[in-house]
């Protein structure tokens, strides 16, 4: 137990640092924007200047991610069974291989980046490697190169170029209505900042809500790919400790325990629950086994 | 059907959804052997924690109905925990039936709380398939062992995704208690 709570920290360790990175960016951005139409840039140039910040980020957006999880391209050499499990997927996907990339912790995890089909990049840990067999590593691969199939990261940048756009709307409303150098201009700047703060949020729930359902469509897509939706569901049994969860104790045994005592013995579950930073990973569990099901008829 | 006058005479009050729940099986054997040739092996169980007092008229009272029934068989059987199975041998709505039957019984006479769980046992690909329902959370959920202490993850998530929107399902696999050496 005390090891599966280890990777796990360590896990939200490796997704804090991208998501802190891209904050950072994102913060970056809107304080440099929100400068430039305090000094008077005009509106157009300033959506001219937020498109290309944001397209610079997307065409720089693998080196960063590479950069910042400290993943490293490995060769055929260093790595076999990894390159011919990529090799045989991408052949069937009809997709130009990927560069291959491995990241080396013992914590279960990968990923894909990159902004078309040809500078693309799949990452594995070694924890990955060593925790699953290869029908299912197979099957976490199909999954990451149908993110690359679908070009989920043109989608998320896109999405976020919109919430950019559409918080300069606002923001440029706002001037619009009272002018730009009135007496309110102190506490227009705060309201300014205020909507620009609402608005990032929303705009951050919603890409998250991008993500989520681009998440469920990778791992359908990775099923078909494959054609065992079971294996990709029983990596990430596996990848999220669901495994431990189904219990060993006899029934019979437990019912003697509660009997025992007059609070009914509280199971660690509960707990674990409501912390728990990953609730969709049951979700994506569920709908592929029924793909699963549905491959049984 | 025998067992009717049994089955339907309730006197657990608002559970009328709860009691239908396991008539429901009918049609999720059927499902079951459709989608994943999984057969019933026309063995079932219900298993109950022997208790003192009146338990025994309660036990009497049981077999007494269950001798004169034509539609299944039945036999007696303990454990190590303590726990009689009465283990009944018929077709799928018999069966249903007869536990239900039984269970009320044992309510009837005070007993609700010795009541574990019913089990049916299937056959899937020569391997050992049950269903249990757990009389405490009104639930059913899927159990295959492999060997003696091992169970097949694979195999107990395919029987839930098939069978969650027919059956009252336990949701939360924590409480996907297993029963070793099931004697079925």
């Amino acid at each position: 137990m005390m090891h599966a709570k280890a990777w796990k920290k360590r896990d939200s360790g490796i997704t804090l640092r991208l998501a802190l990175c891209f904050f950072i960016l994102s913060m970056l951005y809107l304080v440099f924007l929100t400068i430039l139409a305090y000094l008077g840039v005009g509106f157009i140039p300033l959506v001219f200047i937020g498109s290309f910040l944001v397209i610079l980020q997307f065409l720089i957006s693998d080196k960063i991610v590479l950069w910042s999880t400290g993943a490293r391209v490995v060769s055929e050499y260093e790595f076999p069974r990894l390159h011919a499990i990529v090799d045989r997927l991408v052949i069937r996907a009809g997709l130009p291989k990927p560069k291959v990339a491995v990241m080396h912790t013992s914590v279960p995890n990968a990923f894909a980046t990159g902004k078309g089909y040809r500078s693309a990049v799949v990452a594995v840990t070694t924890g990955l490697m060593s925790m699953l067999d290869d029908e299912e590593l197979e099957g976490v691969i199909a999954h990451e190169l149908a993110h690359i199939k679908n070009r989920d990261m043109l989608a998320i940048t896109l999405a976020s170029v919109f919430s950019t756009v559409a918080w300069y709307m606002m923001h440029w409303g706002w001037y619009g209505m009272y002018g730009y150098r009135s007496r309110d201009q102190a506490s227009g700047a705060l309201i300014a900042i205020l909507i620009a703060a609402v608005t990032w949020f929303i705009s951050f729930l919603l890409i998250r809500a991008i993500s989520r359902y681009r998440e469920f469509i990778a791992d359908r897509d990775g099923a078909l790919l494959t054609g065992k939706p079971s294996k990709l569901a029983s990596a990430l049994r596996k990848i999220s400790g669901m495994m431990s969860r189904i219990p060993e104790r006899d029934l019979r045994e437990v019912e003697a325990m509660n009997a025992f005592f007059i609070i009914p013995a509280l199971s660690g579950d509960t707990l674990s629950r409501l912390f728990s930073t990953h609730p969709p990973v049951q979700e994506r569990i569920r709908r592929l086994m029924e793909l699963e099901a549905s491959m049984h008829t | 059907m025998i067992f009717k006058g049994w089955g339907i005479r309730k006197k657990r009050g608002g559970d009328e959804k709860d009691s239908s729940s396991i008539f429901r099986l009918t049609t999720a054997f059927i499902t079951l052997n459709i989608r994943l040739k999984v057969e019933f092996k026309d063995l079932s169980a219900i298993c109950i924690k022997e208790a003192t007092g009146r338990f025994s008229n309660a036990l009497d009272s049981v077999k007494g109905f269950l001798s004169i029934s034509k539609e299944i068989s039945y036999s007696i059987k303990g454990d190590r925990y303590g726990y009689i199975w009465i283990i009944i041998k018929g077709m799928v709505e018999d069966a249903v039936a007869a536990i239900d039957a039984i269970a009320d019984t044992f309510i009837e006479y005070g007993f609700e709380e010795q009541i574990l769980a019913a089990i049916f046992a299937f056959n899937y690909k020569g391997k050992r398939l049950y269903l249990i329902y757990n009389y405490k959370s009104k639930r059913f959920y899927p159990f295959a062992p492999i060997g003696s202490r091992e169970r097949d993850y694979d195999t107990e998530m395919l029987v839930y995704s098939i069978l969650k929107d027919e059956l009252n399902m336990e949701n939360d696999v924590s409480k996907w208690y297993p029963i070793w050496d099931i004697p079925l």
